[in-house]
C-alpha cells in the first residue's frame, strides 16, 4: 500500500528534518513510558486481583445458593418442626439432604399443621418438592459441583505451649483467645489446598515437642503445662509423626548449643564446642532410640557437624535441639492408616484431620501465624447452648491443623475451617434466626470467570422448576464480605483507567505537533503525490498512517518493556524496598508472590486504546495536509 | 488514413484570481489536441501559461468552461492514468531512488512494483529511453539537473499517459540538455503516439512542436509558423 510505504519512510528519522526527527523519537518514547506505566500497573492489580479473588473462593465457592424468607416459610422446611420423624425440629440444608423422607409429617401421630402455613408446593404428581434435593440434582445435571455449608460463631481459644530457657524441659503457656466464624469444611472443594500454606520447621518442631503432651485439659481455662500422655498414647502419636515425616537437619537452640564430649575426639576442639545458635545440622534418627523413648526429648539423632573445617559425628538425644528441617508427606492416593496431623489430599480430595486424642484439626488464617501461632496448637472452640433455664457454655476440642492465606478479604482472617460435623453441631445449637446466612449450598467450578454466567444457567434452571423463589444465587463479587471491597478495586481500577486514558490523551497529543511540521516539512511532496493522482484521501491516509505507526512502534516498546519488568518485578520490588526502607507491598495485603505475567486483557485495552487515540492525532493534520491546493504547493517552490 | 482520436479539448476557459487582486487571467481558452499532436505554449511572463497548464491537469479548477480528455469530463482521477506532468524544477521526490521516482505513479494506480512485474519492466525500459539506467539506484538528490528532468520525463511516461503537460522542462538546463530533453519529449509523440502540452519561453524548442499558440490577454492564439 503505497500510503503506508511513504507514512513509514516519513517517519525514518534524517538530518533533513531534524526537529521532526526529534519529535517524532520524544513522542515514540512518551507513549512508549505511558504503555508501560499502564501494562505493569494493570498488570499487577489484575494479578493481585486474581489471586485475591482465587483465596476468597477457595475459602467458599464462585457461586453460592442461600434460602430465601420464602424458603423458611415453606411447607417443607417448617414440617420438620411438628413432625416426630424429625424430632420435632427443622433441619438444616445437610440434613435435609440426606434425610429419607421429603414429607416426614404423619397425620396419625403428629400435631395438626397450623392452618397459617403455607401449602406444600407440589410436583405435577401431586408429591412434595424436595428444595433441597431437587436442588442438588439441578446444579449435578450442569456439571456443577455442590456442597452445603455452614457458618457458625463461637469463640477460640489457643494454648501456646512452648519451651522456655529457664532450664532443661521447661515449658511456658500463653493462651490467644479469637472470635471466629467456623465455615465447615467440604472435601469437594479442591481450591483450598492451594491457599494452605506448607508446615515449616518450627511447625512440625511444635508438633513433635508436643507429641507427649496430654491433651486432656485441654478445654480447662488454666490446664497445667506438664500433664503428659500415656505412654502408649505418646509412641502412637510418635510413629503417626514419624509416618510422615523425615527430619534432616536439626537446629541449635538461640542461646547456642555445646557439642556432646563424646563427639569431641580432639582435646584442641574443645575450645570449639559451642556451637552459635540456630545453626542447622546434619541429622537422621536414631530408630534404636524410639521403644525406649517416654518423650521426644529423649529420642537420639545421629548427627553431623561440620566446625572449621573439620567434620564431626555422633549421636545426641533431642534434648534442647528442635527440628531444622524436614520433609513431609501431604498427597495420598490412599486413604492413609496413620494420618498426618495436618492437612492433606486423598486424591482430589482434601482432608482437615480429626484426632482421637487432641481434637478436632481446624485451618485458620495465616495471621494467627504471625502471631505465634505454630502447627499442632491446641484448644477450644467456645460456643453456648441456650436450655429452658440457662445459657451453657460448650467447648470442644481442637488443633491447629493448617494455615490459610485469606488475601485481602475483610472477613478472611477471622474465618476458621472445620469439619461440617462441628460446625452443624455448633450451628444447630447456637441458631436463634434460621434466617441468617449461616446455612446455604456453595456450588464450585472450574473457571471463576464464568461465574455470571453460570449465575444466569442455574437461576434458568431453578425458574423452570419452579424453585427459583427459594433461593438467592449469588455470586462470590456479591457475598456480603466482598462485595464492598471487589466494588472497590473495580472503581479503582475504573478511575486509573480513566487517568490513563487522559495520560494517553497528552502524550498522543504530540503525534498532533509532530505530524503538523511534518505537513509543512512535506508540502512540496504533497503537491508533487497530487500531480501524479494521489487523492486527498490517499495524503490524508498518508499522515494518519505516520500516527498510527507511532502508536504501533510505542506501544511494541512499552510492551516489550513492561514484559521486562513483570519478569522481574520481585527483584524490582526488593531493590525499591530497600531504597524506601521498608517493604513496598506487604505481603499481608499483597500475598508472598506477585504476579509476573501480563494481563492480556489490558494488552488488549493498551493496544487498542494507543492506535485509536494516536489515530485520532494523526486525523487534524492529514486533514489539513489533504486540503492543500496542489498548485499552490508546487507554485511556491 | 487512420483519424487521430482528440485526446484533450478545452472550451472557453476562464480563470481569475482574487487574491491578493482581482486578475483574470484566462478569458476563453479554446484548445484541441490530437494523439500524436505536440502544441507549444508561449507567453509573456504572468500571462497564465501555467494556470493553463493546471488547470488541463485538473490540478486547478476553471471559473467556467468545459474540459474533456479522451472524450470524458476531466476529474483529478485523469492524472493517474491520463496525464502525465514534467515540470521546470522536476519536483522529484528527494528521499528516494531513481528508479522508486518513476514507479510512484505505478504505485498510487495501485499496480504491483515488484522486480519482475510490468511496471518494474516499463519503469527500467524507461529510464534506458531516456538514457539513466546506470543510475536506478542512485538517490535523486545525487543526480546532475539533466538527469533529474529525464527522471521526471521517465516517471511522467510510466502509467502510460495519454499526455504529456510539460511546464518548462529545459527552463533550468543548459542549452545540450535542453536540447536532449526536447528530444526525448518529441521522441514520445512521434514514437509512442502520445499528445504533448509544452509551456515554454524557448522559441528554438517551440518551432520543433507542431503548433505553436501564444497566451496573450488571456486567449489563446494560433501563431503563424513563419513569424
Amino acid at each position: 500500500m503505497f500510503e503506508f510505504s511513504v507514512a513509514y519512510k516519513y517517519l525514518i528519522p534524517r538530518r533533513r528534518q531534524l526537529s521532526v526527527s526529534i519529535i517524532t523519537i520524544i513522542s515514540t518514547l512518551v507513549i512508549s513510558v505511558v504503555v508501560w506505566l499502564i501494562l505493569v500497573f494493570f498488570s499487577v492489580t489484575t494479578g493481585l486481583e486474581k489471586g485475591w479473588v482465587e483465596k476468597l473462593v477457595a475459602l467458599t465457592a464462585p457461586i453460592r445458593l442461600t434460602p430465601t424468607e420464602e424458603y423458611y416459610q415453606s411447607y417443607y422446611y417448617n414440617v420438620d418442626s411438628i413432625s416426630d420423624a424429625s424430632d420435632y425440629s427443622t433441619k438444616t440444608i445437610g440434613e435435609k439432604l440426606s434425610a429419607e423422607s421429603t414429607d416426614p409429617y404423619d397425620p396419625g401421630i403428629d400435631m395438626e399443621i397450623p392452618p397459617y402455613w403455607r401449602s406444600p408446593d407440589t410436583n405435577a404428581s401431586g408429591t412434595t418438592k424436595d428444595l433441597v434435593k431437587d436442588t442438588f440434582s439441578l446444579l449435578q445435571s450442569q456439571g456443577l459441583t455442590a456442597g452445603d455449608y455452614d457458618h457458625a460463631l463461637a469463640q477460640m481459644r489457643l494454648r501456646l505451649v512452648r519451651h522456655s530457657n529457664e532450664g532443661m524441659g521447661s515449658t511456658t503457656q500463653t493462651f490467644l483467645t479469637q472470635g471466629c466464624y467456623l465455615s465447615s469444611f467440604d472435601a469437594k472443594n479442591h481450591s483450598v489446598a492451594t491457599i494452605t500454606l506448607e508446615p515449616t520447621a518450627s511447625d512440625l518442631a511444635n508438633i513433635f515437642a508436643l507429641l507427649a503432651t496430654s491433651a486432656d485439659a485441654a478445654t480447662e481455662d488454666m490446664p497445667s503445662s506438664d500433664d503428659s500422655v500415656s505412654s502408649e498414647t505418646f509412641h502412637e502419636k510418635l510413629d503417626a509423626f514419624l509416618e510422615n515425616t523425615t527430619i534432616t537437619h536439626l537446629k541449635t537452640p538461640p542461646e547456642g548449643w555445646y557439642i556432646p564430649p563424646s563427639m569431641l575426639k580432639t582435646p584442641k576442639l574443645s575450645a570449639f564446642a559451642l556451637v552459635d545458635g540456630d545453626t542447622m545440622i546434619k541429622a537422621s534418627l536414631d530408630e534404636k532410640s524410639i521403644p525406649s523413648a517416654e518423650s521426644p526429648e529423649d529420642l537420639i539423632f545421629n548427627i553431623e557437624i561440620d566446625i572449621k573445617g573439620v567434620t564431626l559425628s555422633g549421636s545426641t538425644p533431642y534434648g534442647e535441639l528442635t527440628i531444622g528441617a524436614a520433609t513431609t508427606t501431604k498427597a495420598f492416593e490412599d486413604a492413609p492408616e496413620t494420618p498426618p496431623p495436618w492437612i492433606y489430599t486423598v486424591e482430589d480430595a482434601t482432608v482437615i484431620p480429626s484426632d482421637d486424642v487432641f481434637g478436632e484439626g481446624v485451618i485458620v488464617g495465616k495471621g494467627f501465624r504471625d502471631h505465634g501461632v505454630l502447627l499442632g496448637d491446641r484448644g477450644y472452640l467456645s460456643y453456648h447452648m441456650v436450655t429452658a433455664g440457662s445459657l451453657q457454655e460448650q467447648r470442644v476440642p481442637m488443633y491447629v491443623a493448617g494455615f490459610y492465606d485469606p488475601g485481602i478479604i475483610p472477613l478472611g482472617g477471622k474465618f476458621v475451617l472445620a469439619d461440617s460435623s462441628v460446625t452443624s453441631l455448633i450451628n444447630a445449637t447456637t441458631r436463634v434466626n434460621d434466617n441468617t446466612f449461616g446455612n446455604g449450598i456453595n456450588v464450585w467450578f472450574d473457571d471463576v470467570n464464568t461465574a455470571a454466567t453460570v449465575k444466569t444457567s442455574i437461576t434458568k434452571s431453578l425458574t423452570e422448576k419452579g424453585l427459583a423463589k427459594y433461593w438467592n444465587v449469588e455470586t462470590f463479587r456479591e457475598y456480603e464480605f466482598t462485595k464492598d471491597i471487589l466494588e472497590q478495586l473495580q472503581s479503582e481500577k475504573y478511575l486509573f483507567s480513566l487517568l490513563a486514558i487522559i495520560i494517553m490523551i497528552v502524550a498522543c497529543s504530540n503525534i498532533i505537533s509532530m505530524l503538523v511540521l511534518l505537513v509543512n516539512d512535506k508540502k512540496k511532496e504533497i503537491g508533487i503525490l497530487q500531480s501524479m493522482g494521489a487523492s486527498r484521501w490517499s495524503v490524508a491516509l498518508i499522515f494518519g498512517f505516520c500516527g498510527i505507526i507511532i502508536g504501533i512502534i510505542s506501544s511494541g516498546i512499552g510492551t516489550i518493556a513492561a514484559i521486562a519488568t513483570m519478569h522481574n518485578l520481585p527483584a524490582i520490588i526488593d531493590v525499591l524496598s530497600a531504597i524506601q526502607g521498608h517493604e513496598l507491598l506487604n505481603s499481608t495485603f499483597y500475598g508472598d508472590t506477585l504476579p509476573t505475567t501480563l494481563s492480556a486483557g489490558t494488552l488488549k485495552f493498551v493496544i487498542i486504546a494507543t492506535a485509536t487515540t494516536s489515530l485520532l492525532a494523526g486525523v487534524i493534520p492529514a486533514i489539513k495536509a489533504s486540503l492543500l491546493n496542489p498548485t499552490k504547493l508546487l507554485r511556491s517552490e | 488514413m487512420m483519424t487521430k482520436k482528440t485526446v484533450l479539448h478545452a472550451e472557453n476557459i476562464h480563470k481569475t484570481f482574487r487574491h491578493p487582486s482581482k486578475v483574470s487571467v484566462l478569458r476563453g481558452v479554446d484548445l484541441t489536441i490530437q494523439q500524436g499532436e505536440s502544441i507549444a505554449i508561449m507567453g509573456a511572463s504572468g500571462e497564465g501559461k501555467t494556470t493553463l497548464l493546471n488547470i488541463i491537469g485538473t490540478l486547478e479548477k476553471p471559473d467556467k468552461g468545459s474540459l474533456t480528455l479522451l472524450g470524458k469530463k476531466a476529474s483529478p482521477a485523469a492524472r493517474k492514468t491520463t496525464i502525465g506532468f514534467v515540470f521546470q524544477n522536476y519536483n522529484l521526490l528527494e528521499d528516494y531512488t531513481t528508479i522508486e521516482n518513476v514507479l510512484m505513479p505505478a504505485k498510487i494506480s495501485r499496480k504491483t512494483t515488484t522486480k519482475n512485474s510490468p511496471s518494474y519492466k516499463r519503469a527500467t525500459s524507461l529510464l534506458e529511453m531516456v538514457g539513466i539506467t546506470n543510475r536506478a539506484n542512485f538517490n535523486v538528490k545525487d543526480l546532475s539537473g539533466g538527469e533529474r528532468q529525464r527522471v521526471a520525463i521517465a516517471r511522467a511516461l510510466c502509467n502510460n499517459p495519454d499526455i504529456i503537460l510539460a511546464d518548462e522542462p529545459s527552463g533550468n538546463l543548459d542549452h545540450e540538455n535542453s536540447k536532449a530533453i526536447h528530444a526525448i519529449l518529441l521522441s514520445c509523440v512521434k514514437d509512442h503516439n502520445k499528445a504533448l502540452i509544452i509551456v515554454t519561453h524557448d522559441i528554438e524548442l517551440a518551432t520543433m512542436c507542431d503548433k505553436i499558440y501564444t497566451l496573450q490577454d488571456g486567449k489563446l492564439m494560433l501563431r503563424d509558423p513563419a513569424s
